[in-house]
């Protein structure tokens, strides 16, 4: 009978991105159980989103994530305007389904080069890298800004997208397509990316139905979980979509649905782009005051469903609760990892596509101890 | 196989980086840099300084004019859109480092 000892990775350490607490029981080189600590990176983004303006509040979340940021507005500017009944022509509906998808292509080639520089193939990552450069080119010539879009209002958008804008955006992607086949070629084929992670990080469709996995890692696994093809919002409604499926259920599997998502998302943006009425342009800003309501919204973002429940009294938010995705599939991490081998840690939680800060909600620590309260207890601000 | 063409390819292609603080990037005529108020055109009627998510312009009691604190701004450009007058907007300035911390303009919080 062996012994089983701690072997922890982080808060900070190198092969992880944000800091995240890793305790690992081993045996040998073997994972026994392991848990995961949470609390480091606590920024309290539902405080600061309280007693705002709504479009003020708009603008607040999408710093919820700095990769994802047009998600957190597609379901926040869902919920608003599903509760307030506004309702937005097409032109601008599409033109938000653009930039959303140029982001989950953008999303998806920064995990794809991180996963490759955890596997040691760094020079994939930055052929990666190369080619999500040029999505954010595009970014800054539609709606301003790299990272932060910022881009839309209630029941509006910023600005209107020019025909040149749109042929830009199109060309980029025309020529970066190519490169991007010949990548997936590569990741579906090269020895050292097979070796390492097939069979790896299994999750089988029960679990995954069990613990309410989203994404692309629940699509790896055979569910179709989609919000864009299972109740399609805004431009998604006039769009042709396919989610994409696997069977395998294992970091390989995961690997290759997002590499597909991506060649799925610029097929998006082909449609888009077609689609959108020539000559109209976005509607006045503000197109309706809120002064009362509450309602439940949900969008696809790079990881899987972003949930959102908003609540608004007499004109000034009272309550915003973010759901992001990771926090779903978090709940999986300990089970992923189980039995595996100490050295492919790195790579099966890259796999699962953390994201650790959108993620924290409250942190207590006392005395260097943490501990559990409820949800009164916070409410108050004392325990009992 | 793959690799090694696009190797040879690109040992004769120009380096995709660029030679940064002696040749500038191309930025979109769009882009959202350092903000700037127009105080000759500015009403100080408050608006911005309500519809700020970071509280970084704020009218000053005295001289009625928004005044924006750089270093809390996050460039989301609300308060170029509620702007009546349309006083504020935003320049293409990138390089937005500072050395010394009194040149963003801090406010007494």
């Amino acid at each position: 009978m062996h012994k089983t000892c701690l072997f922890p990775i982080g808060p900070q350490h190198p092969s992880l991105k944000e800091p995240l607490f890793l305790k690992l029981y081993v045996d040998g080189t073997t994972v026994k159980d392991a848990v995961f600590d949470l609390g480091y990176a606590h920024r309290g983004v539902e405080e600061k989103l309280e007693g705002k303006q709504v479009d003020t509040a708009l603008h607040a979340v999408q710093r919820t994530c700095g990769i994802c940021s047009q998600c957190h507005t597609m379901a926040f500017l869902r919920t608003v305007e599903g509760f307030a009944e506004v309702e937005i022509p097409d032109r601008v509906a599409l033109q938000r389904v653009i930039v959303a998808e140029l982001e989950r292509i953008h999303s998806h080639l920064l995990w794809a080069g991180v996963m490759m520089h955890e596997l040691g193939l760094d020079t994939l990552f930055m052929y990666f890298m190369r080619e999500r450069e040029k999505i954010l080119d595009v970014f800054d010539e539609l709606t301003g800004n790299r990272v932060h879009h910022s881009s839309d209002l209630v029941g509006t958008s910023k600005r209107t997208f020019s025909e040149e804008n749109l042929q830009f955006a199109l060309s980029t992607l025309d020529s970066i397509k190519e490169n991007l086949i010949s990548y997936r070629k590569t990741v579906d084929s090269h020895d050292v990316i097979r070796d390492r992670c097939i069979g790896k990080g299994l999750i089988t469709k029960k679990d995954a139905k069990t613990f309410g996995l989203v994404g692309p890692v629940a699509r790896a696994c055979n569910i179709n979980n989609d919000v864009r093809v299972n109740s399609p919002y805004m431009g998604y409604k006039m769009l042709k979509l396919n989610s994409i499926m696997r069977t395998e259920g294992d970091a390989h599997a995961r690997t290759l649905v997002r590499l597909d998502e991506v060649f799925e998302s610029m097929n998006l943006v082909e449609q888009a782009c077609n689609q959108i009425p020539k000559g109209s342009v976005v509607p006045k800003y503000p197109v309706k005051r809120i002064a009362q309501g509450y309602g439940v919204g949900a969008s696809e973002a790079p990881r899987g469903e972003n949930f959102h429940f908003v609540k608004v009294v007499n004109g000034k938010t009272a309550r915003v609760k973010l759901r992001t995705p990771t926090l779903a599939n978090l709940i999986m991490f300990p089970e992923a990892v189980k039995g595996a081998d100490i050295t492919d840690v790195p790579v099966i939680v890259m796999s699962l596509d953390p994201c650790i800060s959108c993620m924290e909600r409250v942190a207590v620590v006392k005395d260097g101890k943490s501990e559990v309260w409820t949800s009164h207890e916070l409410f108050k601000g004392e325990k009992k | 196989m793959g690799i090694l063409t696009d190797v040879l390819k690109n040992m004769f292609k120009k380096p995709f980086t660029i030679d940064y603080p002696k040749k500038k990037s191309k930025i979109s005529v769009h882009f959202r840099g350092k903000i700037h108020v127009d105080r000759k055109k500015c009403i100080g009627c408050y608006l911005c300084q309500m519809n700020c998510p970071t509280g970084a312009i704020v009218v000053n009691k005295k001289t009625k004019k928004a005044e924006v604190d750089l270093g809390l701004c996050i460039l989301c450009s609300m308060c170029a859109e509620v702007c009546p007058v349309k006083c504020i907007y935003f320049t293409n300035e990138y390089e937005n480092q500072v050395r010394a911390k009194n040149k963003l303009k801090p406010r007494k919080r």
